[in-house]
C-alpha cells in the first residue's frame, strides 16, 4: 500500500479540485486504504455541512432591514431624454402660451374687430415679427438651460467622484459655483422692433451682426456684415449687407449689394442696380430686375409677372403669368407660364425650356439670341404625368427617405428602448392593432378641433395635432423595426432589422396601383402598435 | 418587460443572496449594504451583457465579489492579502481536530456563521467563494490571482480554524 496522501491533498480531492493526474494516485490509494476512504466521506460532509450553514442562514438574514429601494443609474440617455423633454416643454410652453395665446390670438381678435377687412399683410407681418422675437429668444433660454445644466451635472459627478479622494470641500463649493460663471451666450443677433415706425441703418452706419428688423418702414444705407432678417411695408436696401438678406414685405427695393442669398416674399420685388453674389429666391406679384442690376447666382422666380432687364449669371427659373427677359442669362431659362417674352436684347447663353399652353407661348424679338436650342415640353400639366417608377429622382428620394427613416429610428429607438419590444402576434392581433390605429387616426384631430374651439384649448390642441403629425411618421418606422425584427428573430441589435423591416415598408408603400392602401393600412397597424405601447406604459406607471 | 421592470423582479429576488455575499466578505452594517447596493447598480448597467441563458446568481455573485474582494485589497494595501503559498503551508497541520460532519441545532449552525465571520480575511474569502458562492477552485485562483494549490491550502487551513473553534465551544461541533 501507498503511503497515505497529505491532509492538502485529501482535502482538494473531497472538494474535487485535484489535478487529473493526481486524482489517480489518490484514487488507487483510497481503493486500498479504508482509514482514507472513510476520510473522505468524513470531508465531504463536511463542505456539504459548510455550503449549507452558509446559504441557509442567508434566506433569513437577521440584521438585514426591509428591501431598499433600487434606483437605476441615470444614463446618458435619460439624461438626453430629459433634457429634450425640458427643451421641448419650455419651447411648447413659451411659444403657444405667449406667441400664439398671448400676442397672436388677441392681435388677430382685436384686428378682426377693429377693421372689416383684415390686412393680410400686417396680419404676416405680425405674425412673422412674433415669431422671429420669440422664437429667437425662446432658443436662447433653452440654450441657457441646456448649458447650465451640463455644467451643474458636470461639476456634480466630479464631485461624486473626487470627493472619496479627499476633495477639499472648499474644491467643492467651486466646482458648484463654477455653473455660476457660465458665460450668458454673446448676443450675435440684434432685435430691433418699430411695428410702426421707421428703422433706418443711415449709410455710414455698421453692423457686425446678424440683424433682424421688423418696422413698418426698414431702410438699410449702411454696412452689415452678418445675415439680414426684416420684414416691413415697405423695405429698401441700398447699403451692402456681407451675409444673406431674408425680406418680407409689402414692396422690396433692393438698390444695393447682398453677398449671400437674397430671399424674398412680397407684394413687388425690385431690384434697382442691385448686385447680389448669391442666388435669388423671390415669390412675389410683381418682380423685375432693371438693367443695371446683376444675380450672381441661379434666379427662382415666382409671381404674376416677372420682369428680366439685368443679368442672371446662371439659370433663371420662373413660374408666372408673364416672363419677360430682356437681359442676359449666364446659362438657361427654364419657364413654367402664360407667356415668355424674349425681348430685343435678349441674351440666354444656354438653352430655354418652356412649359407653357401651346408653342407659341414663346415670343422672341428678331434681335434675341439663344445659344443653346428652344425645347418645348408642353402644358405643365402634363409634367404630373410621366410614370415615376422610371425616374432615378424617384429611387434617389426613396433612398434619402429610407435613410432618414433610420436615423430617426435609431434615434427613437435609443431613447424609448421599450418601443423595440413590440410585436404583431397573429393575424386577428394585427386587425385589432390596426383597428386601434384607425381610432387614433381619426379621433385625435377631431378632439384637438373639439378643444381648439374653446380658446383656452387652443394650445392643448395645437401639441396634439403636432403628436399626431410626429406619431404618423413614427408610425411606419415602428412597424418596420417591429416587421425587421419578426423577420430577423435571432439578430442582435437593431440597426439590421429596422433597415431590413423599413425597406420592406417603403416598398410595400410604393407598390404600383396598390401602394397607396397597403400604406394606408401600414400606417394604421403602426399608429396601434405606438397606442397600444403607450397604453401599455401608462397603464405600467399606474399599477406600479 | 422592459429592462427596467425585469431587472426589478431580479433585485427583489436576488437582494437578499447578494447581500448574504456582502456580508460574509465584508461583515455585516453599513458596509455590506453599499456594496450590495453598488454590486446591482453595476449589473443594471451591464444588464445588456447577461446571457439569459446563463444563471442569474452566477453573474451577479461574481459581480460582488469582484467588487468585495477589491474593497477588501484597499485594506490590506500594505501587506500581500493573502499571504505566501510556502509560509501557509508550513503552518503545523492539525490532523487530530474532528471533522465537522454534523450541527446539533441551528444555534450551532448560528454559531458557526459567526466563526466564518472571525476569520482572518485570506481564509474567509476563498471560503466565503467556494462555499457560498459555489465557484470551482480555479475560478477562486483567477479572482484572487493565486494559485490553485494556494486556493486549497487556504481553504484548508480555513476549515482547520472552524473545526479548531468549534471544539473550543463543547456543546457546537462532534
Amino acid at each position: 500500500m501507498t503511503a497515505h496522501p497529505d491532509t492538502l491533498t485529501m482535502s482538494m480531492y473531497a472538494d474535487g479540485a485535484l489535478p487529473p493526474e493526481a486524482v489517480a494516485a489518490v484514487e488507487k490509494h483510497v481503493g486500498t486504504c479504508s482509514t482514507c476512504r472513510e476520510q473522505v466521506t468524513l470531508l465531504r460532509r463536511e463542505v456539504d455541512l459548510l455550503n449549507e450553514t452558509l446559504r441557509r442562514t442567508a434566506v433569513a438574514e437577521p440584521d438585514l432591514p426591509a428591501l431598499p429601494r433600487f434606483s437605476a443609474p441615470a444614463s446618458f440617455r435619460d439624461f438626453a431624454l430629459a433634457n429634450l423633454t425640458i427643451g421641448l416643454v419650455f419651447w411648447l410652453g413659451q411659444f403657444l402660451w405667449k406667441t400664439l395665446l398671448g400676442e397672436l390670438a388677441v392681435d388677430i381678435a382685436s384686428r378682426f374687430a377693429s377693421i372689416y377687412v383684415p390686412d393680410t399683410y400686417q396680419l404676416v407681418n405680425a405674425f412673422v415679427m412674433q415669431l422671429l422675437e420669440k422664437g429667437t429668444a425662446m432658443f436662447y433660454s433653452y440654450l441657457n438651460v441646456v448649458v447650465l445644466g451640463l455644467l451643474v451635472i458636470g461639476s456634480l459627478l466630479a464631485i461624486l467622484k473626487y470627493r472619496k479622494n479627499g476633495l477639499p470641500p472648499a474644491a467643492c463649493i467651486g466646482l458648484l459655483a463654477l455653473p455660476l460663471l457660465a458665460p450668458t451666450p454673446a448676443d450675435a443677433l440684434e432685435f430691433w422692433r418699430e411695428p410702426t415706425g421707421t428703422i433706418t441703418i443711415a449709410a455710414h452706419e455698421a453692423y457686425d451682426d446678424t440683424m433682424i428688423l421688423a418696422a413698418e418702414m426698414v431702410r438699410i444705407e449702411g454696412n452689415v456684415t452678418g445675415d439680414v432678417i426684416a420684414t416691413g411695408r415697405s423695405i429698401e436696401v441700398s447699403g451692402n449687407i456681407s451675409g444673406n438678406l431674408i425680406a418680407f414685405g409689402d414692396t422690396v427695393r433692393i438698390s444695393g449689394k447682398v453677398g449671400g442669398a437674397t430671399i424674398s416674399a412680397a407684394s413687388s420685388l425690385m431690384l434697382e442696380h442691385a448686385d447680389g453674389a448669391g442666388d435669388l429666391w423671390g415669390a412675389a406679384k410683381f418682380i423685375s430686375i432693371n438693367r443695371d442690376s446683376i444675380v450672381g447666382g441661379n434666379a427662382t422666380l415666382a409671381g404674376d409677372s416677372v420682369m428680366v432687364e439685368g443679368k442672371v449669371a446662371r439659370d433663371l427659373t420662373g413660374f408666372a403669368d408673364t416672363i419677360d427677359v430682356r437681359g442676359e442669362l449666364g446659362r438657361t431659362l427654364r419657364a413654367w407660364a402664360g407667356a415668355i417674352r424674349l425681348g430685343n436684347d435678349a441674351h440666354v447663353h444656354g438653352n430655354v425650356t418652356y412649359h407653357a399652353a401651346s408653342r407659341d407661348s414663346l415670343k422672341q424679338a428678331g434681335s434675341a439670341r439663344i445659344d443653346g436650342e428652344v425645347i418645348y415640353e408642353g402644358q405643365a400639366e402634363d409634367f404630373g404625368h410621366e410614370n415615376r417608377y422610371t425616374t432615378a429622382r424617384f429611387y434617389l428620394w426613396q433612398l434619402a427617405r429610407l435613410g432618414a427613416a433610420f436615423l430617426v429610428g435609431l434615434a427613437l429607438f435609443w431613447l424609448v428602448p421599450g418601443l423595440q419590444s413590440l410585436s404583431i402576434a397573429a393575424g386577428m392581433d394585427s386587425l385589432r392593432t390596426a383597428g386601434l390605429g384607425l381610432l387614433v387616426l381619426i379621433a385625435v384631430p377631431i378632439i384637438a378641433l373639439l378643444t381648439a374651439f374653446t380658446l383656452v384649448g387652443l394650445p392643448l390642441a395645437l401639441i396634439a395635432v403636432a403628436a399626431w403629425i410626429l406619431a404618423l411618421y413614427l408610425a411606419k418606422i415602428v412597424l418596420g423595426a417591429t416587421v425587421g425584427r419578426m423577420l430577423l428573430a435571432d439578430r442582435e441589435g437593431i440597426m439590421l432589422p429596422l433597415l431590413i423591416g423599413l425597406a420592406i415598408v417603403l416598398v410595400a408603400g410604393n407598390l404600383p396601383w396598390i401602394g397607396g392602401i397597403v400604406g394606408f393600412v401600414l400606417t394604421l397597424v403602426g399608429l396601434g402598435l405606438l397606442a397600444q405601447y403607450l397604453w401599455k406604459a401608462v397603464n405600467t406607471s399606474r399599477a406600479a | 418587460m422592459s429592462r427596467k421592470s425585469a431587472f426589478g423582479v431580479l433585485y427583489t429576488d436576488y437582494y437578499r443572496r447578494v447581500y448574504g455575499l456582502c456580508r460574509r466578505l465584508l461583515g455585516a452594517g453599513q458596509l455590506a449594504e453599499d456594496a450590495t447596493q453598488e454590486t446591482f447598480m453595476r449589473a443594471y448597467r451591464s444588464f445588456h451583457k447577461f446571457e439569459p441563458t446563463q444563471p442569474f446568481w452566477q453573474w451577479i455573485a461574481a459581480i460582488a465579489s469582484n467588487h468585495c474582494v477589491d474593497l477588501l485589497r484597499g485594506r490590506h494595501r500594505d501587506a500581500q492579502l493573502f499571504g505566501q503559498e510556502q509560509a501557509e503551508l508550513d503552518v503545523a497541520d492539525d490532523t487530530q481536530l474532528p471533522i465537522l460532519t454534523h450541527l446539533e441545532n441551528t444555534e450551532a449552525a448560528d454559531r458557526l456563521n459567526a466563526l466564518v465571520a472571525e476569520l482572518p480575511d485570506r481564509y474567509r474569502i476563498p471560503l466565503v467563494l467556494a462555499y457560498y458562492q459555489g465557484i470551482s477552485y480555479d475560478d477562486i485562483a483567477s479572482q484572487l490571482g493565486i494559485t490553485r494549490t494556494h486556493v486549497g491550502v487556504l481553504l484548508l487551513r480555513a476549515k482547520e480554524k472552524l473545526r479548531g473553534a468549534l471544539i473550543a465551544t463543547p456543546e457546537a461541533g462532534k
